[in-house]
C-alpha cells in the first residue's frame, strides 16, 4: 500500500494562487483592490487635506489640479483628493457590508431550498423569481425612500437586495453536492440534518459563493454610487464617490475635476474587484479556464 | 432458503417503481425494484449480482433505508424499518453500514481522515474525546493504514488506500452488516484483490455479514458464500455460489458466467453456458411474462414464457430459480 501521495491540501491551495498569478488581470485587480483598501485604511495619513474642511471659499474655490491639490478644489474649496481618499472608506466598507449580509441571506435561502426542497423549495425560489423581476434600482429607491437616509440603512438596502443571485448559485450547488456518496455516507451513518448540510454540504459550496461575493462587491459599489449620486445615499457633507459626482454635475464643462476624478475612482474600484472575481473563479475552477 | 445464522435484514417483496414522466399515462411507472425477497445472515457473504439498470444499487438505498419502498418491507432483526422509532433508527444506523463503489466520491473533501472518523465517534458517541485518537488509529491500524493517515485529506491517498478510508468510516460504528456496492469495481485489477483480501479478513476477525453488489462474477466467486442473480428487477436466480457457479439454472445466469474470462480453453467453457450472449438492454423488459424473454437465447417453444411472470421456485433446499425451462 505505498502509492505515491499526490500532494496535500496546501498544494492545491498553491496550485490555485499558481493560476491565479498566471492571470494577469486579476493580479492587477489584486494589487488594485489591496491599494484602495490600504488608503481607505490610513485615509488620514494619506490625504493632504481634512476633506471636508472649507476655509476662504471664495478664493480656494474650483482650483484645477496643482501640486497643492492634487485633483483641484470643489465648490466649497474642499481638496478633492482628499475626499475622494475618504470616499474609499464609506464606498469600501459599504460595499464589504453590504455584501457580507447578502451573501448571508442568499447561502441561508439557497441552502435551505436546495437542501430540504419540495414546496418550501418551490416557494422560495418564485420569491427570488419575483424580487428579481424588478430592476434592482427600484426597489433600492423605494426602501431608501421609505427611510431617513443614513450609512447604515444604505448597507443594509444594498444588502436586501443583492442575495437573490447567491441564492441561485447555493441552491444549484447543494442540489449537486446532496447527491454525493459522502453525503450519503452521512445519512447511513445516522447524521442529523443540520450536521449534514453545515458541515457536509455547505462547506463543499463555498468556492463559487467567494466568487460571487468578490463580483459582488464591485456592483454594490456602484449601486451606493448610483444612490448617492441620486441623492437617496451617503448624505453630504460625508463624501462619497457617488454624491460627489452629482456635486459638480452643474460644473461639469468648467470645472471637470471634480466629477472626473471620483467618477474614476468608482470605475477603477469596480473593475478590479470585477479583475479579481474572474481570476479567482478561474483559479479555484480549473474547468472553468477560457 | 438455506440454514445459519439469525436474520439479520430481511427484504419482502420489496418493490420500488419511479413515475415514468411523460409516458405514465401509457407505461405507468418504471419498475426499478419489483417484489424482491431475500435475508441477509449473521457472518454470511450474500452477493447481488447482474447488469448495470437491473436494480442492485436501488435494492441497496431500500435496504438501508435511504428511500422508502413502494411496496413491500425491509426488516431489521425483524422489525420493519419505518416502524422503528428514533432511537431504534440510531441502533439500525450503528448496525448497517454502505461502502461505496467510488472512493473519490465517496469522502469529504474538506475533512481529514481523523476528523472524519472522530465525527462518527463523536455523533454515535462510542469513544470520549479523549481517547479518540487512539481509536482511531486502531480503525486505520484496522484497515491497513498508518495512524499518520488521520491528518491527511482524501486527495493525498490512492484509490485503494481511499476505499481502506471508506471501509474505517464504516468500521467506526461496528456494524454487523456491511452493504458494499461495487467496492472494487473502480480499483485497478491488482488493488481489488488487497481490497477483497482486506473485506474477508475483515469478516474473519469482526464476525461480519455482507451484501456484496458486484457485476463481475470473476470477484463474487472470491467471497460470496450465497449469490442472488438479479435481472430487470427481479431476483432470477438464488443459491449457494459453489452451486451457482457449478450448475448455473437460469439462462441469464448462464449468460453472465460465459462472459467471465477464463483461462480454460473455450470448450470447458461453454460446458455451462449457452454460446449465443443475450443482446439488447434491459430496459426492453416486457410488462407481463418472464422479463428475460426478449433476450433469452433458448425461450420455451409453447409460448409459456410470455403468457406469465414464471414464479421463483425452490427446486431444492436454497435454490431457488425463476425460469419455467430450467
Amino acid at each position: 500500500m505505498s502509492a505515491p501521495m499526490t500532494g496535500s491540501r496546501r498544494s492545491v491551495r498553491r496550485e490555485a494562487w499558481r493560476r491565479f498569478m498566471r492571470h494577469r488581470q486579476a493580479v492587477l485587480g489584486l494589487l488594485l483592490t489591496v491599494l484602495l483598501a490600504l488608503t481607505a485604511l490610513m485615509a488620514p495619513l494619506v490625504a493632504p487635506h481634512d476633506p471636508d474642511e472649507q476655509t476662504d471659499i471664495v478664493a480656494t474655490r474650483y482650483q484645477p489640479p496643482s501640486v497643492e491639490h492634487p485633483m483641484g478644489t470643489d465648490r466649497f474649496g474642499r481638496d478633492v483628493f482628499s475626499r475622494v481618499v475618504y470616499g474609499a472608506r464609506i464606498s469600501l466598507m459599504i460595499g464589504f457590508l453590504a455584501v457580507a449580509i447578502a451573501i448571508s441571506i442568499g447561502t441561508a435561502v439557497g441552502a435551505i431550498a436546495g437542501f430540504l426542497g419540495g414546496w418550501l423549495d418551490t416557494t422560495l425560489m418564485r420569491g427570488v423569481d419575483l424580487l428579481l423581476s424588478f430592476p434592482r434600482l427600484v426597489l433600492l429607491i423605494t426602501l431608501v425612500a421609505l427611510f431617513e437616509p443614513s450609512i447604515a440603512l444604505i448597507t443594509l438596502v444594498l444588502g436586501l437586495t443583492g442575495w437573490m443571485g447567491t441564492s441561485r448559485i447555493v441552491r444549484g450547488q447543494v442540489l449537486t453536492v446532496r447527491e454525493m456518496e459522502y453525503v450519503t455516507a452521512a445519512r447511513v451513518l445516522g447524521f442529523g440534518q443540520a450536521r449534514i448540510l453545515v458541515r457536509h454540504i455547505l462547506p463543499n459550496v463555498l468556492t463559487p459563493v467567494i466568487v460571487a461575493a468578490t463580483l459582488g462587491i464591485g456592483n454594490t459599489i456602484l449601486a451606493e454610487a448610483a444612490l448617492s449620486f441620486l441623492g437617496l445615499g451617503v448624505q453630504p457633507p460625508t463624501a462619497s464617490w457617488g454624491n460627489m459626482v452629482a456635486s459638480g454635475r452643474d460644473t461639469m464643462l468648467n470645472a471637470w475635476w471634480i466629477t472626473t476624478f471620483p467618477g474614476l475612482a468608482i470605475v477603477l474600484t469596480v473593475m478590479s474587484f470585477n479583475l479579481v472575481g474572474d481570476g479567482l473563479r478561474d483559479a479555484l475552477d480549473p474547468r472553468h479556464v477560457v | 432458503m438455506s440454514s445459519g445464522g439469525n436474520v439479520i435484514l430481511e427484504a419482502r417483496g420489496l418493490t420500488r417503481r419511479y413515475p415514468a414522466g411523460r409516458q405514465a399515462e401509457t407505461t405507468g411507472s418504471v419498475r426499478a425494484v419489483e417484489g424482491v425477497s431475500l435475508r441477509i445472515r449473521e457472518r454470511e457473504t450474500l452477493a447481488l449480482v447482474g447488469e448495470s439498470g437491473c436494480g442492485k444499487s436501488t435494492t441497496a438505498r431500500l435496504l438501508l433505508g435511504l428511500e422508502p419502498p413502494s411496496a413491500g418491507e425491509v426488516r431489521y432483526r425483524g422489525r420493519e424499518l419505518g416502524a422503528l422509532s428514533a432511537a431504534e433508527m440510531r441502533v439500525f444506523r450503528r448496525s448497517v453500514q454502505l461502502v461505496f463503489q467510488d472512493p473519490f466520491a465517496s469522502l469529504n473533501p474538506r475533512l481529514t481522515v481523523g476528523s472524519m472518523l472522530a465525527e462518527v465517534l463523536a455523533v454515535h458517541e462510542l469513544v470520549p474525546r479523549a481517547k479518540r485518537p487512539e481509536r482511531i488509529a486502531e480503525l486505520l491500524k484496522l484497515v491497513g493504514l498508518d495512524a499518520d493517515a488521520a491528518n491527511r485529506y482524501p486527495h493525498e491517498f490512492s484509490g485503494g488506500q481511499r476505499q481502506r478510508i471508506g471501509v474505517a468510516r464504516a468500521l467506526a460504528v461496528e456494524p454487523e452488516l456491511i452493504v458494499a456496492d461495487e467496492p472494487v469495481s473502480a480499483l485497478d485489477v491488482s488493488i481489488q484483490a488487497q481490497v477483497l483480501n482486506l473485506l474477508a479478513d475483515l469478516q474473519a476477525r469482526l464476525g461480519l455479514s455482507y451484501l456484496f453488489i458486484a457485476h463481475d462474477l470473476a470477484v463474487v466467486r472470491q467471497v460470496a458464500d450465497r449469490v442472488a442473480v438479479m435481472y430487470g428487477g427481479r431476483i432470477v436466480e438464488l443459491a449457494r455460489a459453489d452451486e451457482l457457479f457449478a450448475r448455473p439454472l437460469h439462462p441469464y445466469t448462464k449468460a453472465l458466467l460465459a462472459a467471465v474470462p477464463s483461462l480454460r480453453p473455450p470448450e470447458a467453457r461453454r460446458r455451462n453456458a449457452d454460446p449465443s450472449l443475450p443482446e439488447g438492454e434491459v430496459v426492453d423488459a416486457p410488462s407481463f411474462g418472464c422479463p428475460f424473454y426478449p433476450r433469452c437465447p433458448s425461450p420455451a417453444k409453447d409460448g409459456e414464457c410470455v403468457a406469465a411472470l414464471p414464479a421463483l421456485e425452490e427446486r431444492r433446499a436454497g435454490r431457488w430459480v425463476r425460469c419455467v425451462k430450467a
